[in-house]
């Protein structure tokens, strides 16, 4: 237990709670104050080599900024990627892994499978282990855990002592079956600790217990790797914090968008490999409950991705692997990290995405001119056409109030490279060209969506969207029309969606375990066992956090036909041991079904692995209310691009602070924001509510336009 | 067309054969298709036109089109009707072995036939002489190796066809994962007809049509824009396999490729002629790889599947040769041959296009045990699967453990511990495998297995474990393989890397895969890269030396004086 969770009570009485999140490019900030309910955000460059300089500093202009002081600060909650950056960088710790004898080349074989069936110059990821720091153990466990072969500790001993000179910081331990049976990696561990005192340990039983001795592996790899760094990291984050006079608790954000202490997510640092998107998910998430609705997709576009989580009853959907280091983004290339995370799609559709024309056709991203040199119209070097530049080019970004006026951008330099490099080679002229543009990466984004809602047997036109990010306000009216889907939401704050979702999110665990039964009667008893076990932990983890509090917690299956091999995951109902197994086959009959068209009633159904999840309640925490009392007069319009009207029309353009409670406005119309633009196409109708958010109804689609929802994608997760 | 719907239609007929494919993936049964992905979704046109096949396994490019034209010679267009699902796994007809099912459904709009959705899907066992069905000796012809089906109609307007169902349940080795498979492959056609009826009901028939025609002309010209690239003339190449099963001879494979402005064609006069055995290729088979080289040499994956792309290939290949067999041969074990069809276009393609090509790789292992399962008294057939790494490439050594003529995963050891009675020994690199070169080969790669039941049935299939991968344009070979019964025992045997055998409880099964070939000469690599491979422990002192003129101890400090002296008196010796 760490010191400041005893003063989780007295923190949160303090008038200031503080949200931020490290970026690749920039640090967000958002402060609550609790006396007025004013929100404050911030935005500054991230310090890359060391990001808690940039963090500091943020959180001193924005105590400058309310006239507050640190000591009046009650909780620091912090999003962070750097977990990701020391993988992505290879600066983690110089470790050693100890495997069963006879599987030395796991990390260097990996998985056969390629990404790009025809791209023979692809290669895997470098591993964070180089081979001779990789040794074998003498021992094996059989698949139920029984001995085939003793473990040999001299042997290993020996193997140790040599270990010695090779300055090691980290030692990861996977050995086969050890989900199984820990009995030799535990006592692997142990020696390890006594003959290499200095380096910190983990073992594949205690990371990561599933079956599949890559992925098992991989995850103890990459905990092992970062844990030094991360813990100097958080170390001298509390430190600074401290000297600056905060006495408050500080949360870490993890990658399931719930929240721990620093004491804990060094124990396990992969469960906050990179943890600042999972914020955004959690803040549409709320924005929904708060507004009644519980199925929605989390569409947040950024410089240079786009990323949709599904969230259904108010719960972000979870997956058990996910990838960092990825290559060009395919899922699948990079080192698989096994942690329940918020499920997010990610793909190259990013205002920064650079369009091209290919085979007569346009195509856009996944490459992406980032920050530097960013797109055309930023006159900071950027010679090929991004989404954004057709974006100004379209009128739905206003060249003299971009970033509130702090940037303006150069609309001749994107028309004119959009017309020569996209226009000319197809007979189009820039307008249409832009308008291509726009079209085809909000179709990108729209085969992602569906991925993400189909997977999951929902039909999209049952969702909200919900559109986060700098540039998601502006393709989400488009993209719900293609999608079918009937209502968006425009948070305020949308474009550092993720710092205000760092507020609002709650303590959480998830634990995950390999087991393997049919749904039988002795099945159902040992699994009744399991998940009491795993209760008691999730909740020993939570009061860790937040001693006491009150919590919910969930049980869930991940479940397949005897002989398959994909699974589903169905939720655990709470009912007598008797009646469990029927209510569990009926669940998951009833899902399949949704997925995948037919139910197979013959077949045996079986659990393959279990997952308990616990939560404790969030803060509290309100958007704060909308000021503006009535109209300012201001008749704005400009020229913006809409298809369905045949092109440049002169429409309406609002300022969103300017809005009072319960304004309407009618498609076509762009209200634009310090952050973001909202585009609303014609047809759709947006109110104002008593928090500056707005909630479109969208109309539908008269002439076709980027896609039909009955059309599929490509970018499904497997 | 106008690009922007072109651009619209295209992206969402592509979006749903793969969404397909992923449902057909996710609801297999069999391990072929969900760890090995060997299946494919195309969809079709009215016209019979194949508009996008997936990015799923080459080894079914060329073979769609003349699936689908042999399902309608059997049953007329009219008399097709909504969740009508026909299958036929026929070589000739289809990809070239009975494992591959392929199946049919109509789409429609309107009450109208618009396009089919067609998937192919390989059967983990189809019946026949052996486990698997991908037996090599003792094959005569196909009539050993299992169930043979002409186009038959399974699912008849949503109902499934019991009679038909049931003639194939007892007539293979693991029914429930036949037929799991093959509501798999409805649940996938399924989708695609779904989908694309929406397309249609959004942009109407006019404009499917003209998409569906612009797709194909698109994909041809640019093919053939890629293919003027490459300099005119002809390029020549003969490689060979070990055997066709234990106590036969080699087999000559000999290509002739001719670059002629935007088309190509690649003749394979000159192979030997068919084999009394499983390994036989069909055309279409032999085909699918030389589009899967010339795509790869050329566009990489920027040149969509369909039809179109087909276009500029043309083969010539005898008929009654073992490229172009004729029934009734026995083919079922073909699959081990597509890595040879891959090799030896690469070295033809070598003398042209040096940065284009990658050397032979390492020859992959798919083994098929079978038997009972001593802990649940059921039979099982387990569909194994060994990957050695990639010939060396232009710009980079060869890739480790991944298959470079078709893509596939592999299961992991746990998880077919806990499916199968077996226990995986060892599963490692082979140091002082890879072929020398600039840029080496990947590794061979070593597995051991022991059998833990009894009377089991093993079909060994693997290869270049006489004939090594060659190095190109200087490099060297790769080490050859071999499979070896009970290798660290008192008695150890050699298997026949195409032999069937019977093993008992205790037996171990130790496969050395081959080691990639090396690209360019192995005195051009860097010093420090042969240190840091004898830092790895993946190349000994020795082979430093005599394979790289590099003198170096064990912890890889280089004595680089004796190193330019040894490669300089090399290269003399070599002039």
């Amino acid at each position: 237990m760490t010191p400041e969770s005893h003063e989780a009570s007295a923190g949160a009485r303090k008038r200031y709670r503080i949200g931020f999140d490290i970026g690749g490019t920039f640090t967000d900030f958002a402060l609550h104050d609790s006396q007025t309910g004013e929100l404050h955000v911030w935005k500054r460059l991230s310090t890359n080599t060391d990001p808690s300089v940039g963090a500091l500093a943020g959180i001193d202009d924005l105590l400058g900024l309310v006239g507050g002081s640190m000591d009046e600060v009650g909780q620091v909650v912090h999003g962070t990627t750097i977990g990701a950056n020391i993988v992505i960088e290879r600066k983690g710790a110089v470790t050693a892994l100890l495997v069963t004898d006879g599987f030395r080349d796991l990390l260097i074989m990996q998985r056969p499978a390629r990404y790009s069936t025809y791209d023979l110059w692809f290669d895997k990821h470098e591993p964070l282990i180089p081979r001779h720091l990789v040794v074998p153990v003498r021992e094996r466990m059989a698949y139920d855990g029984t001995v085939v072969r003793e473990l040999d500790e001299t042997d290993l001993r020996s193997s140790l002592e040599e270990l010695r000179a090779a300055g090691i910081e980290a030692v990861a331990v996977s050995l086969l079956h050890s989900y199984a049976a820990n009995d030799h990696e535990t006592r692997v561990g142990k020696l390890v600790s006594e003959l290499l005192p200095e380096a910190s340990t983990s073992l594949s039983h205690e990371v990561a217990p599933i079956t599949g001795e890559y992925e098992r592996t991989s995850t103890t790899v990459v905990n092992a790797y970062i844990q030094p760094a991360f813990r100097r990291y958080l170390d001298s984050l509390e430190r600074a914090l401290a000297e600056r006079g905060f006495t408050g608790q500080i949360f870490i954000n993890q990658g399931n968008g719930g929240l721990t202490t620093p004491a804990e997510v060094v124990h396990l640092p992969i469960r906050a490999l990179e943890s600042g998107p999972a914020a955004g998910v959690s803040m549409a998430a709320w924005i929904g409950r708060a507004h009644g609705r519980g199925d929605l997709v989390a569409f947040d576009m950024g410089g240079t991705t786009a990323k949709a989580c599904l969230i259904e009853d108010g719960e972000p959907k979870m997956e058990r692997v996910f990838d960092v280091d990825q290559t060009l983004m395919r899922v699948g290339t990079g080192l698989p990290v096994v942690t329940p995370s918020v499920d997010l799609i990610e793909i190259g559709a990013g205002g920064g995405s650079i369009a091209r024309v290919g085979l007569g056709i346009i195509e856009v991203g996944p490459e992406s001119a980032g920050a530097e040199p960013g797109p055309i119209c930023y006159g900071r070097g950027g010679t090929r056409p991004t989404v954004t530049d057709a974006n100004v080019v379209l009128g739905y970004l206003n060249p003299d109030f971009f970033l509130g006026g702090r940037m303006s951008l150069d609309v001749d330099g994107a028309r004119e490279a959009i017309a020569a490099q996209v226009g000319a080679p197809l007979g189009l002229d820039a307008g249409e060209a832009a308008w291509g543009v726009h079209e085809a990466v909000t179709a990108n984004m729209e085969h992602a969506i569906r991925a993400v809602s189909i997977e999951r047997g929902r039909d999209p036109r049952d969702l909200t969207l919900v559109a986060l990010g700098g540039a998601g306000p502006t393709h989400a009216a488009r993209l719900a029309r293609n999608l079918g889907i009937g209502e968006v939401i425009f948070p305020a704050a949308a474009g550092i969606a993720s710092a205000v979702g760092l507020l609002q999110a709650a303590p959480r665990v998830d634990l995950i375990r390999t087991f393997v039964s049919p749904l039988d009667e002795p099945g159902t008893a040992r699994l009744g066992s399991e998940l009491a076990e795993l209760d008691a932990a999730v909740n020993q983890l939570l009061d860790n956090v937040t001693p006491g509090a009150e919590r919910s917690i969930t049980y869930r299956a991940d479940m397949q036909y005897a002989g398959q091999g994909h699974v589903v995951e169905v939720e655990i109902p709470r009912c007598p041991t008797g009646e469990l197994a029927g209510a569990l086959r009926e669940r998951f009959d009833t899902d399949y079904a949704a997925m995948y068209g037919y139910r197979y009633p013959d077949a045996q159904a079986q659990i393959t692995s279990i997952t308990v999840a616990g939560s404790a309640a969030p803060a509290a925490f309100e958007l704060p209310p909308n000021a503006a009392t009535e109209t300012r007069g201001r008749d704005e319009s400009r020229h913006v691009y809409f298809p369905e009207l045949s092109g440049y029309v002169r429409c309406a353009v609002h300022r969103r602070d300017e809005l009072p409670t319960g304004t309407q406005v009618e498609g076509p119309a762009v209200i634009e924001d310090g952050q973001c633009a909202i585009l609303l196409l014609p047809g759709d109708t947006a109110t104002v509510d008593g928090h500056r958010n707005v909630l479109a109804r969208i109309g539908r689609n008269s002439a076709p336009a980027a896609g039909d929802p009955t059309t599929g994608t490509t970018t499904g997760r497997d | 067309m106008d690009p922007l719907t072109l651009g619209v239609m295209w992206r969402g007929m592509v979006a749903l054969t793969n969404d397909a494919g992923t449902v057909l993936r996710r609801t297999a049964y069999s391990e072929a298709v969900r760890e090995g992905r060997d299946f494919s979704v195309g969809l079709f046109d009215r016209h019979e036109r194949m508009i996008v096949q997936g990015d799923f396994s080459p080894g079914h490019l060329g073979s769609m089109p003349s699936a689908v034209t042999n399902f309608l010679r059997y049953y007329d267009a009219e008399d097709l009707r909504p969740g009508d699902c026909l299958i036929l796994n026929d070589p000739w007809m289809g990809s070239g072995h009975l494992p591959d099912f392929f199946m049919l459904s109509p789409c429609f709009v309107d009450g109208t036939i618009v396009g089919y959705a067609v998937n192919c899907t390989h059967m983990i066992d189809v019946g026949g002489a052996a486990p698997g069905s991908q037996q090599v000796e003792g094959i005569n012809d196909q009539f050993q190796e299992g169930l043979r089906l002409w186009p038959t109609r399974v699912w008849s307007e949503g109902q499934p066809n019991k009679e038909i169902l049931r003639i194939i349940e007892a007539n293979v080795r693991v029914p429930d994962k036949l037929l799991g498979d093959l509501m798999a492959m409805r649940n996938c056609n399924r989708i695609v007809e779904q989908r694309l009826a929406g397309l249609i009901g959004k942009y109407g028939m006019d404009r499917y049509d003209a998409a569906c025609t612009e797709i194909l002309d698109r994909s041809e010209t640019a093919m053939r824009a890629a293919i003027s690239e490459m300099p005119d003339g002809t390029y020549h190449a003969v490689d060979y396999f070990d055997d066709y099963g234990p106590g036969t001879e080699p087999l000559r494979i000999e290509v002739t490729v001719t670059v002629d402005g935007s088309s190509v064609t690649i003749d394979f006069t000159g192979s030997s002629p068919q084999t009394r055995s499983g390994i036989n290729a069909v055309l279409t088979y032999v085909r699918a790889f030389c589009y899967y080289t010339v795509k790869c040499i050329t566009s990489g994956g920027t040149i969509p599947q369909n039809g179109g792309c087909l276009r500029p290939i043309n083969y010539v290949a005898e008929p009654g040769s073992v490229v172009n067999a004729q029934p009734p041969a026995g083919s079922g074990a073909r699959a081990i041959m597509q890595q040879r069809f891959v090799d030896v276009l690469m070295q033809a393609f070598s003398e042209v296009l040096p940065d284009r090509v990658i050397a032979p790789s390492s020859h992959w292992a798919n083994p098929n045990l079978g038997g009972f399962d001593p802990r649940t008294g059921r039979r099982f057939v387990h569909y194994d699967i060994i990957i050695g790494g990639f010939g060396g490439r232009p710009a980079s050594d060869g890739m480790e453990a991944a298959p470079s003529a078709f893509n596939i995963d592999a299961i992991p050891v746990e998880v077919n511990e806990n499916s199968y009675p077996v226990r995986v020994e060892r599963l490692e690199l082979i140091p002082d495998s890879a072929g020398a070169g600039r840029n080496r080969g990947g590794h061979g790669v070593r597995k051991d297995v022991t059998v833990l039941g009894e009377s089991m049935t093993f079909s060994n299939l693997t290869d270049r474990q006489r004939f090594a991968p060659p190095g190109i344009l200087g490099g060297e070979a790769g080490a050859v393989g071999r499979t070896v019964l009970n290798a660290g025992g008192a008695d150890p045997v050699v298997l026949g890397s195409k032999g069937t055998y019977q093993l008992d409880h205790g037996d171990v099964v130790t496969t050395w895969l081959s080691g990639g070939g090396g690209y360019g000469h192995p005195f051009d690599r860097e010093v420090e890269r042969v240190s840091a491979d004898v830092v790895a422990g993946l190349l000994s002192v020795r082979k430093a030396a005599t394979s790289y003129g590099v003198v170096l101890d064990s912890a890889g400090v280089v004595d680089q004086a004796a190193t330019r002296d040894l490669r300089a008196a090399r290269r003399r010796a070599q002039r």
